[in-house]
């Protein structure tokens, strides 16, 4: 409070630190703190970032040092800067570099000061990594325990920089597509190239392993494919779901020179391995009982891959980790929207997956319309007169049914159709009566899990093709395969609980439209009911992630 | 120890017209400054210091030495501080009349025959910088390589803003007592949780644990200057609120509520502590917000001859009390330890009365974020620790006000309107964002959340009236029961008996005597504890007669002898000097 001065940071001794947005250096200061910082939440003009040791050596493993994060700091800081804040950041940026895994005469060693090695090796779980001592700056690693032991050491709080390369693993000729195979002109975006230039590295031991953030619609599994044919290599892709495994399957044959024999798919129904086979996490977690071994994993070994893809790493689980430390010499790209995992296991994809090696900020992205800006609304619409007697005197745990499935709703799902007609619509429930009785009494088609596979593309095909206008989806739509012409998402009821949901829900209409770019998000909730109880949730999921976020009452 | 509002209740009105009319206080009486203003304004006490004669000087600077703000009694006043002002007792008390005179020290009467010393506490850090000027230290050089800063140096957070949450949080858990008269368990855990300051900092700060006491150290100081302050009351089977006074506090800016509290804290810590005084008041000289370097310090300090009384150890007591209630931080660098006050001596250098409080307004998100600047009201802290909940304390502290958060206060008696309409306000008129409004509204519907609680949250006017000025009281202790002694009792004519029988040459003449009457003459000069004027060797010095030996060869007298700029113990005979003249302070001019 004493070094005041007109800054639009404040820089708090937790080492979070607010971004004032309305102010009018807030964008240089915010390009800036997205190198040491990462975005929390922003829902208003007050945008939360936090600093934290993986976002301190995210920012030492781009040649970032200590001085100038804290000059970055200073410069911006409204009220100065804690010192107890300045000595973290000097002293853990300083621990960066400070460890080194390198191959030398094909021996895997660990290179350190000697103090720190004898400090380090004190620990249990680090000595039972390390071998033979080679001299005082140097130990011998078994290289099985390679990713165990950079699990380890970051857990102690020091990372280690992995130079001891990757081997190539087994050739696959790709190339991207310059047409696509649906005749659509295809190329990378600037930053996607970018993305995958510092993954790659020109093919150095620099690079090779690490975390692309971009936010959801700009084009990750883009980026992802872009990587695969730039390495030339057998590839393995994990993804969250089946739904997932079949949009990656999509864009590899639209975008590539691939040919559906050189792709495989490893699902609960499915088990091909191929040159490129992707796999969802649940298949390689799954085991018959609890205490048997994952069986699945045996995929991490059945091809000599040359690159693991792992699609929404915020998502990994944690015997993906285990096995991921076992394959530390083959290249790993990680791909999100975040780095902030709900499970607090960030060391972990540091340490196994790689350091961040690019992200792009959501505004940069909508900025240059490469994806939708999307305005939600929260419509509130008042309890039937028909069930409001049954809904007072229901048990309470009925009551959010009874709400969501709120006759009264229909007249606006109406309304709203008529606001956006001829735009590509979503209607999106949690409830198939109700989902079925709003597509009857509108006349759309509805999608839900009981609708066969077959005709469920049939109607993705009609809706692509702009022949059906409006679709009614139940939850399958969450991770379903991509709707790219959806601009109006209208959420008649929900679980409203799950930011994974909403994520998804919105993500169904951020791909970028023609004109002006937008896209509406609706969703329709019953007022003074235990439904506004759990919309509440999400619209501060939504707010906190920076949506346009409105309310009208009807 | 009293404060100078304290003294001055205490003072008649005549007798501070009479302070007022004392040389010292020439120039501020010309500004018609009241004795009230004076003695707390910088610039009246360095015009007041300038015109100390040598004996007020020595003995107002003997007194903060060695007895900080006091109180002290006559008879220690007069052991120690006269050998440390380097004066004869008659100078001494001559100097110590002219201050009672000008109402810079107190005498008090305690009981039959016993008198205390004492001045206005509140005053001591100014005073000080007056009594002994030294150059401003320089700023440490920034640019050390091996910055660090560990938790433990870090300033917790400000003692204002712990007893706030403290306060807060015993809002919300209630004020009811057990049949011991004690907080319940719970309550107390749950009071800690509110406070930073744990019971090892609190002793290695130098407080001591209250072997009656019901709560820990920590609590336990808490409360009692709770209880001080007067915000909480202690009921028959519970404690009550005096919302008044906790208006009243809570009113004040928050610079102005460490400053009070850093008072009542010197009070408790500092009493017969004159080193501890000696060092906040060097620290007090600091800039805030600039970084020192302890080894400066304290080669300064040196240099200037003012490290007496174990300076070393009471600079880090001082560090660590004034780190303890966050008011300084810490830091170290391969020079030692550095220092920086977050906000405390601000009221030191400018007159408190001109601050006026700039509150800043609150920040509120749509998600129900509410961001809290430094120069927030604390009345707008206090109710959002009511309404909301706390998720950070920091620099800036961050408030979320939720539908748990809301449905309490809602159970506590506030209603949807009154807290729509203090978020309006705090928010300097800013609206409230549509969503946040609407969830609100939402909230104070969902009445099957609502439990009646029995305690409502005190509600105080958002906007309190400008008058609203809290007045801290010291707890003056021994002081409040003593009597003001009249500075009437302090004259010339009681420290110097018999001073009409005094043949007026002797006073007046510096001249040959005849060794009987040099003798005669010393004799009245040990009996005043008065100094005498010599002429030796052609310069003129004063000596201070300590005793007279006699033996058959006649006598000789020992003393100190005061030269330009050195004090020594001599031991004279007669013939060693050649003329003289018996100085009485305050009559024949020379002292």
């Amino acid at each position: 409070m004493l070094e005041r001065q007109n800054g639009p940071l404040i820089v708090q001794s937790d080492m979070t630190v607010l971004l004032d947005y309305e102010h009018p250096l807030s964008e240089e200061a915010r390009s800036k703190l997205i190198l040491f910082a990462e975005l929390v939440k922003r829902p208003g003009n007050w945008h939360t970032y936090k600093i934290s040791s993986l976002s301190l050596w995210n920012a030492a493993s781009t040649g970032m040092d200590p001085s100038s994060v804290i000059e970055s700091l200073r410069a911006y800081a409204r009220y100065g800067m804690p010192g107890v804040l300045e000595t973290n950041i000097r002293v853990l940026m300083n621990r960066y570099g400070k460890l080194r895994l390198e191959i030398h005469e094909e021996v895997l060693l660990l290179y350190g000061e000697e103090s720190l090695l004898n400090e380090l090796a004190g620990h249990v779980a680090i000595a039972e990594c390390l071998a033979e001592r080679r001299d005082g700056t140097a130990w011998e690693v078994s290289p099985a325990h390679r990713g165990q032991l950079k699990q380890e050491l970051i857990r102690l709080g020091y990372p280690v920089i992995d130079l001891a390369g990757y081997h190539t693993g087994e050739a696959l000729s790709v190339e991207l597509a310059p047409v696509t195979r649906r005749g659509q002109p295809f190329g990378l975006r600037d930053y996607q190239r970018q993305a995958v230039d510092l993954f790659y590295k020109e093919g150095s031991i620099q690079g090779g392993s690490g975390v692309v953030v971009l936010p959801c619609g700009a084009g990750k599994t883009i980026v992802g494919i872009a990587a695969l044919a730039r390495l030339n290599n057998a590839t393995l892709i994990l993804t969250s779901s089946a739904t997932s495994v079949q949009q990656w399957k999509e864009e590899l044959l639209d975008k590539t020179t691939l040919q559906p024999s050189e792709v495989g798919e490893y699902t609960g129904a499915t088990k091909e391995v191929r040159p490129v086979t992707i796999a969802t996490y649940q298949i390689l977690t799954h085991r018959k009982s609890k205490n048997d071994p994952f069986s699945h994993m045996k995929l991490f070994s059945e091809r000599d891959w040359g690159l693991i893809i792992y699609d929404e790493v915020h998502l990994l689980p944690a015997p993906v980790f285990r096995m991921t430390a076992d394959i530390q010499a083959t290249r790993r790209l990680g791909l999100t929207a975040t780095l902030v995992r709900e499970d607090g296991c960030e060391e972990d994809v540091f340490s196994l997956i790689g350091p961040k090696q690019f992200e792009l900020q959501w505004k940069t992205v909508e900025a240059e319309g490469h994806i939708a800006s999307v305005k939600c609304t929260e419509i509130r619409v008042p309890l039937d007169q028909g069930i409001s007697e049954l809904y007072h005197s229901a048990e309470k745990r009925s009551r959010l049914r009874l709400a969501a499935e709120n006759p009264g709703k229909v007249t606006i799902v109406r309304q709203l159709l008529e606001r956006h007609q001829g735009t590509p619509t979503l209607i999106i429930g949690q409830y198939l009566d109700q989902l079925h009785a709003i597509a009857d009494s509108l006349e759309v088609p509805v999608i839900t899990g009981e609708l066969p596979q077959k005709e469920r593309q049939s109607l993705y095909e009609q809706f692509k093709a702009g022949d059906v206008r409006v679709l009614a989806v139940s939850k399958v739509a969450n991770f379903a395969v991509d709707l790219p012409d959806a601009a109006v998402a209208i959420q008649i009821s929900g679980s409203y609980g799950s930011r994974q949901e909403e994520a998804q829900r919105i993500g169904r209409i951020l791909r970028p439209k023609e004109g002006l770019n937008e896209a509406w998000f609706y969703t329709i909730v019953t007022d003074d009911t235990k439904e506004t109880e759990f919309a509440a949730k999400r619209q501060m999921f939504l707010l906190e992630q920076g949506y346009q976020y409105e309310l009208e009452r009807r | 120890m009293m404060l100078a509002k304290e003294w001055s209740e205490k003072l008649t009105s005549v007798a501070k017209q009479q302070y007022m009319r004392s040389p010292f206080w020439l120039e501020a009486a010309s500004r018609k400054l009241t004795w009230e203003e004076a003695v707390m304004d910088k610039p009246s006490i360095q015009e007041a210091v300038n015109r100390l004669d040598e004996a007020s000087a020595g003995v107002l600077r003997a007194f903060y030495i060695c007895f900080g703000a006091g109180p002290v009694s006559e008879e220690r006043l007069f052991s120690s501080g006269v050998q440390r002002a380097g004066l004869s007792g008659a100078e001494f008390r001559y100097g110590l009349i002219q201050l009672q005179n000008a109402g810079i020290v107190f005498a008090l009467r305690k009981g039959w025959g016993e008198r205390l010393y004492a001045l206005p506490s509140d005053g001591y850090m100014l005073w000080h910088a007056a009594l002994f000027p030294i150059p401003q230290l320089s700023a440490a050089d920034t640019g050390y390589g091996q910055w660090e800063q560990r938790q433990e140096d870090t300033p917790h957070k400000s003692l204002g803003r712990q007893l706030l949450s403290v306060w807060a949080e015993l809002a919300r858990s209630g004020l009811g007592l057990t049949a011991k008269g004690t907080l319940p368990k719970k309550t107390a855990t749950k009071l800690m949780q509110a406070v930073t300051i744990t019971e090892e900092e609190m002793m290695s700060a130098g407080w001591k644990t209250e072997p009656e006491a019901s709560y820990n150290i920590v609590l336990t100081f808490i409360l009692k200057l709770s209880m001080h302050l007067g915000v909480v009351t202690t009921q028959e089977n519970r404690m009550g609120w005096n919302e008044q006074i906790l208006t009243k506090w809570l009113s004040e800016p928050d610079y102005r509520q460490e400053f009070l509290l850093l008072q009542w804290c010197q009070k408790e810590r500092f009493e017969g502590k004159p080193g501890m005084w000696h060092a906040m008041a060097v620290l007090a000289r600091l800039e805030p917000g600039i970084w020192y370097a302890e080894r400066d310090l304290t080669e300064q300090i040196k240099r200037h001859g003012l490290d007496a009384i174990d300076w070393d150890r009471h600079l880090h007591s001082c560090l660590d009390f004034l780190r303890l209630f966050g008011w300084m931080e810490l830091g170290r660098t391969e020079q030692g330890t550095m220092m920086r006050f977050t906000m405390m001596p601000l009221l030191l250098q400018e007159p408190f009365v001109n601050l006026k409080a700039v509150h800043e307004p609150i920040f509120i998100e749509p998600n129900g974020d509410l961001f809290v600047t430094p120069g927030c009201s604390p009345l707008i802290r206090w109710e959002l620790e009511l309404i909301a909940d706390k998720k950070s304390d920091d620099l800036l502290s961050i408030w979320q006000i939720n539908r748990q958060s809301a449905m309490r206060a809602l159970a506590h008696g506030r209603t949807t309107d009154q807290i729509l309409a203090f978020l309006h306000a705090a928010a300097g008129g800013v609206p409230i964002s549509p969503l946040l409004e609407s969830s609100l509204l939402d909230w104070g519907k969902q009445e099957d959340g609502l439990k009646a609680a029995a305690e409502p949250y005190p509600l105080l006017p958002f906007d309190p009236p400008a008058d609203c000025q809290f007045l801290l009281r010291s707890s003056a202790g021994a002081l409040a029961s003593c009597e003001l002694m009249n500075h009437e009792d302090f004259t010339v004519e009681r420290f110097l008996p018999e001073l009409d029988r005094v043949p007026l040459s002797w006073l007046q003449q510096l001249r040959s005597y005849h060794h009987s009457t040099r003798l005669e003459i010393l004799e009245q000069a040990l009996s005043w504890q008065a100094p005498v004027q010599l002429s030796m060797d052609e310069a003129v010095v004063a000596f201070v007669p300590a005793r007279v030996d006699k033996s058959d060869n006649g006598w000789r007298v020992t003393g100190l002898l005061r030269e330009a700029a050195t004090i020594r113990e001599v031991c004279l005979t007669p013939e060693m000097w050649q003329g003289m003249k018996l100085v009485a302070p305050g009559v024949s001019g020379f002292v």
